[in-house]
């Protein structure tokens, strides 16, 4: 089905500005963000009557969201699928508010990782009973037995996974609100302590706190709150497994489903797409992304980076906040995909905005390439 | 041969300490559809294939190939003093994978390797497959 109407508008998106102040829970940290969307949108808490929350901290996410707000919910949702959930909120969101079901509705997020000590936080006692015996560090070493399949089946090289963290670096630079200020070179990457083979600390995401939230309604009602929305065109989901083990294959991800059905269901090509918004908790995902979003074929993402055009000025402009990898990446990243993304498309990316930003693509992953969810966003002129 | 190494002993119910108790007895079970006979792994009450209840555990044939590997060099609590190690997935003859250790160097772990079960003992008393190399002639 290909939808000549927008499904859902963002009227507005930020992140928790106190996130690395440590004086903030997670719960604080997602109502803070929370409270400059409703700010910036003109509504009260008493106008949000939906609610999207995903976390590792909180047992019952929604529930810790309503009451740190003071909203009593019509519609509440903690659909958890990994760092991916918010971009899949993004569609029940629009699936809820156009059946009527309510209308305006918060996505939120909270994360004190780094102050943490960065461990990934669990609420729940969940044990993959046949995989812990073994020592696996989760998830790195699920990216590192990507990465050795990949190599193995397509000669990928140390250096192609390298040039994503480079790149990424470079983006970062150009942005205010990131710690990271100097450039990596390829001996920086390659000479930095290796984590789980063949990943680096350079090819692994940073560890960071952070909060954010999204302001979400029907595109009519946004045009009466903000003169600039953010239009939701698609969005597409799935899962594959949730066990490594259990992985189909070890190369690709369900991006190669979602990607396709998101892009069709909003009837655009890559020509159409501007801006790249793609879950870089580590380098090889990224390149597993490029593949099966079909930016090329299968197995040549190495030598389709290695020119240099993740960069900025590169013509492929992917995480142009600096990412997961160089920016910010508190435990669970989607929702700040999708800020990025906003940004970029309000044209508010400053030094690192991309010149006519008016199509982004989104695709956030959860686990170890185990869930996946594309959106398609057009900014308020595009195609209206 | 007798491997040891420093593990976790997992959380396990029903089915999953049914799996683990086959490993203390030194068999590595997997799950077979008595109805389409279609292997699979892990263990659970139904056919990942066709949905048929009846299913049941037989012994893997323990042969495989190393399908992927990762050697760890920072590790979790608890496994800090046995760095580096691998993890790695074994694509069994029957044609389905799991995670594993393989009892070898660095230089002799590749994808492809043949491989055989075996057991290593992560604590006095409970045992968990690990996998050595077949010797090639």
């Amino acid at each position: 089905m290909k939808t000549s109407e927008p499904i859902l508008a963002i009227v507005a998106a930020s992140e928790a500005p106190s996130a690395d102040s440590g004086k903030f829970s997670p719960g604080a940290l997602m109502a803070e963000a929370s409270a400059i969307v409703m700010n910036s949108a003109g509504c009260s808490k008493d106008d949000v009557d939906g609610l999207w929350s995903a976390s590792s901290y909180h047992y019952m996410p929604t529930l810790s969201l309503a009451e740190q707000l003071g909203i009593r919910p019509r519609y509440s949702d903690s659909t958890t699928i990994g760092g991916s959930s918010f971009v899949s909120h993004l569609g029940h969101a629009a699936a809820a508010i156009n059946a009527g079901m309510c209308n305006v509705g918060l996505i939120a997020y909270g994360s004190t990782q780094r102050s943490d000590g960065g461990r990934v936080v669990r609420s729940m006692s969940e044990s993959l009973c046949y995989e812990v015996p073994y020592g696996l560090v989760w998830p790195i070493t699920g990216y590192g037995l990507m990465a050795t399949r990949h190599m193995h089946e397509f000669g990928t090289k140390p250096e192609h996974l390298a040039e994503v963290a480079i790149a990424a670096r470079e983006w970062a630079i150009l942005n205010p609100e990131s710690s990271q200020t100097k450039s990596l070179s390829l001996d920086d990457v390659l000479e930095s302590p290796m984590i789980c083979s063949p990943l680096h600390r350079y090819d692994c995401c940073l560890v960071t706190n952070g909060g954010g939230a999204l302001l979400v309604t029907t595109p009519e009602r946004a045009r009466d709150m903000t003169d600039n929305p953010v239009y939701v065109w698609s969005v597409a989901e799935s899962h594959r497994n949730r066990f490594i083990s259990t992985m189909p294959d070890y190369t690709s991800s369900p991006a190669a489903d979602t990607g396709r059905v998101a892009m069709q269901r909003a009837d655009v090509t890559h020509k159409d797409i501007d801006t790249y918004h793609l879950y870089d908790a580590f380098t090889i995902a990224v390149l597993v992304m490029l593949e099966d979003l079909g930016l090329c074929p299968k197995g040549e993402s190495g030598s389709f980076v290695q020119d240099g055009k993740l960069r900025p000025g590169g013509g492929l402009p992917v995480n142009t906040s600096g990412g997961g990898l160089s920016y910010r990446h508190p435990g669970m990243l989607g929702i700040f995909l999708i800020i990025e993304a906003f940004t970029q498309l309000r044209n508010s990316g400053g030094p690192r905005q991309v010149e006519r930003a008016q199509c982004a693509l989104v695709h956030g992953l959860g686990g170890v390439h185990m869930s996946g969810v594309t959106a398609i966003l057009g900014s308020s002129t595009w195609r209206i | 041969m007798s491997h040891t190494f420093s593990g976790v002993v997992p959380q396990t119910r029903g089915e999953e300490t049914i799996w683990f108790d086959q490993c203390q007895k030194g068999r590595l079970s997997i799950l077979k559809c008595l109805e389409c006979e279609s292997y699979s792994f892990y263990p659970t009450s139904v056919c990942r294939s066709c949905s048929s209840r009846s299913v049941e555990l037989i012994d893997a044939d323990g042969r495989g190939v190393v399908h992927t590997f990762s050697w760890v060099y920072r590790a979790p609590p608890g496994f800090e003093t046995s760095v580096p190690y691998n993890i790695t997935i074994v694509e069994l003859i029957e044609g389905v994978k799991l995670m594993s250790r393989v009892v070898c160097d660095e230089e002799t772990l590749k994808c492809g390797l043949e491989v055989q079960v075996s057991f290593a003992k992560i604590t006095p008393d409970f045992q968990v497959p690990v996998f050595v190399p077949i010797d090639q002639p």
